[in-house]
């Protein structure tokens, strides 16, 4: 076969696998980002892998923080509550909690709770593990 | 090949005009209709059917009879986590109720899609859910597959006119048979394609899953239902009374009530004297509803709860505690009408509560029957309630309107009754207390009646 038809047949099989991609939605590292605000905090939750497992997850509080203390309580909606979480600071406003079971998929609800000086708050965060 | 190129391009046109095929997308959400016993007055809430975000949101508030004139805020909070931060625009806007019932009207704008909150009066939370009108991938596909059909017929046409060679033609020519087969086949099955988990009635809603509910894909294998639920209740100055509801499980606070039934909550008050409160407690915070009690009587009172959480049916939380208010009960109202009945099969109860067709749907019914019972020989009626084996509570439907858009006939609609009728069966024998109730000229009747039922013949 000459060049050009190698070519071709390249460009066609890449198609198919776009395709395929773009219909099967990929996968991804299970990876998620989730933002939602308290009265006094915007609050970003991120789960490093939302699969059934252990995952880390870190907090980032936006702006000026007073927050003295993150824990994650997991609770799984079948009625399984996890045990909590306590998170060590990891910079500013940044708080890390390492190896959080997830212990099998469905809908999971991952309440951050901050501990400052005026009181404490609850952020609630539905996570679907898959 | 001229007259080939003709005939492809002619039999090509012909498809593209053929009826299409495929379905539209799903109407985006319908009306909300949420009561509230929000103080002294009891409302019913209508949020109307968003059609575009960012838009307007209608809101009715429906008083009735006896309802106080006053003013009442409301504001729309967006309150859904997503994976994009931004900021958050509330909306605020006040009602001014008259002292005549009927509906009041005000508009609040939504900003984003997604979970919301609409508060009342800085105390009443209603948690809902706007949505938007999404295209399944298989429509998608046959959207697309149309559109590169019509790219590539324009492609082969020019090619076939300037090309050098004739077979060039055929490349486009084939490209567009080809987008064509994908799009009548995704048409075709579009139709079977299975729906996504609702984003607040089956799964926690997001941002992310209300503006694209086919990235999460349903999962067979996992049980959706959730815990069953304990209530706690108190009293506050004798007049506040707070609902607390906690999951059975995980001991956590309660905050995935679906809207059944026009209402987050149904509350059931039995006093001593019998004279049944059918209130709908507000969230004030997660999993924390709080009722006003008009006139209360002293003694001990009988509670129920009627609930449905995401993922799970309606649950009946009978309170094993109840509640006392200091002093002397009140003796028991009599019934107005007894009702024979058989155990073991059913039985239809039938009462006349108008004198024409003027009947209003109250929480989406034409009437409700609550029964509790068989009763044990005690004086109090609502000790007497406490410990019957049975609550329960049915329903009179209002017909289904045909072709209307939006869901149920709201209360300004008077054109049900006169009689309404309910089926139940009764289990044991014994005496039961009923209170059958309907809604007239926007005021709440309800009457007392007892059911006296008899031993079945049937075996069972």
């Amino acid at each position: 076969m000459t060049r050009g038809r190698w070519v071709a047949v390249a460009l066609v099989v890449l198609l198919v696998a776009a395709g395929g991609f773009v219909l099967l939605g990929g996968g991804g590292g299970g990876r998620v980002e989730l933002n939602s605000s308290s009265a006094r905090h915007s609050v970003r939750l991120v789960v490093e892998r939302a699969r059934v497992g252990t995952t880390a997850m870190e907090v980032e509080i936006a702006g000026e923080s007073t927050v003295e203390g993150v824990r994650l309580e997991p609770v799984m909606h079948m009625g399984h509550a996890m045990p909590l979480a306590e998170t060590a600071a990891v910079g500013p406003g940044r708080y890390r909690a390492e190896n959080v079971l997830l212990e099998m998929t469905g809908q999971w609800e991952v309440t951050v709770v901050l501990r400052d000086s005026a009181g404490t708050e609850r952020v609630v965060f539905p996570l679907l593990v898959s | 090949m001229r007259i080939t190129a003709t005939a492809l391009v002619a039999f090509l046109l012909l498809l593209c005009g053929a009826p299409q095929a495929f379905a539209d997308g799903a109407m985006a959400g319908a009306d909300i209709h949420v009561a509230q016993t929000l103080g002294a007055r009891e409302l019913t809430v209508v949020l109307r059917r968003v059609d575009a975000v960012p838009g307007p949101l209608r809101v009715n508030v429906i008083t009735h009879a006896g309802s106080q004139p006053g003013r009442l805020s409301l504001r729309l909070v967006p309150t859904g986590v997503g994976s994009v931060s931004g900021p958050r625009t509330e909306s605020a806007t006040s009602v001014e109720l008259r002292d005549r019932p009927g509906s009041h009207d005000a508009t609040l704008t939504v900003s984003l899609p997604g979970p919301q909150e609409l508060v009342i009066d800085n105390t009443a939370r209603i948690p809902f859910v706007v949505p938007v009108s999404v295209l399944s991938p298989a429509e998608r596909v046959t959207y697309g597959g149309f559109v590169a059909a019509g790219v590539l017929l324009f492609v082969s046409l020019v090619v076939s006119v300037k090309a050098r060679r004739s077979w060039l033609a055929l490349v486009p020519g084939g490209g567009v048979v080809a987008a064509l087969a994908v799009a009548v086949t995704a048409a075709l099955l579009s139709a079977s394609t299975p729906a996504p988990p609702v984003p607040g009635e089956d799964i926690d809603a997001t941002v992310d899953n209300v503006l694209d509910p086919y990235s999460t894909r349903p999962q067979s294998t996992v049980d959706e239902s959730r815990p069953p639920v304990n209530v706690l209740v108190s009293v506050q100055d004798g007049v506040e009374l707070t609902l607390r509801l906690v999951d059975g499980a995980s001991g956590r606070p309660v905050d995935d009530l679906l809207i059944h039934d026009s209402a987050l909550a149904h509350l059931l008050i039995v006093p001593p004297s019998g004279a049944l409160r059918h209130l709908h407690p507000v969230r004030v915070a997660p999993g924390e509803y709080r009722v006003h009690l008009d006139a209360p009587e002293p003694g001990y009172h009988a509670v129920s709860v009627e609930i449905a959480r995401r993922g799970g049916g309606v649950q009946l939380l009978r309170s094993a505690t109840g509640f006392t208010l200091p002093g002397t009960p009140r003796p028991a109202v009599p019934t107005t009408e007894t009702v024979r009945a058989e155990g073991g099969s059913p039985t239809t109860i039938t009462a006349r509560m108008s004198e024409k067709r003027d009947l209003q749907p109250w929480l989406g019914m034409v009437g409700h029957l609550i029964i509790v019972g068989p009763l044990p020989e005690e004086p109090e009626v609502g000790r007497a309630a406490a410990s019957s084996a049975t609550w329960s509570h049915v329903h009179h439907m209002a017909p289904l309107t045909r072709g209307g858009a939006g869901g149920l006939p709201d209360e300004t609609v008077a054109a049900y009754g006169p009689e309404v009728s309910f089926t139940h069966t009764f289990t044991s024998p014994g005496r039961y207390r009923a209170w059958i109730q309907a809604e007239r000229e926007y005021s709440l009747m309800t009457k007392p009646v007892e059911i006296v039922v008899a031993p079945g013949k049937e075996p069972r």
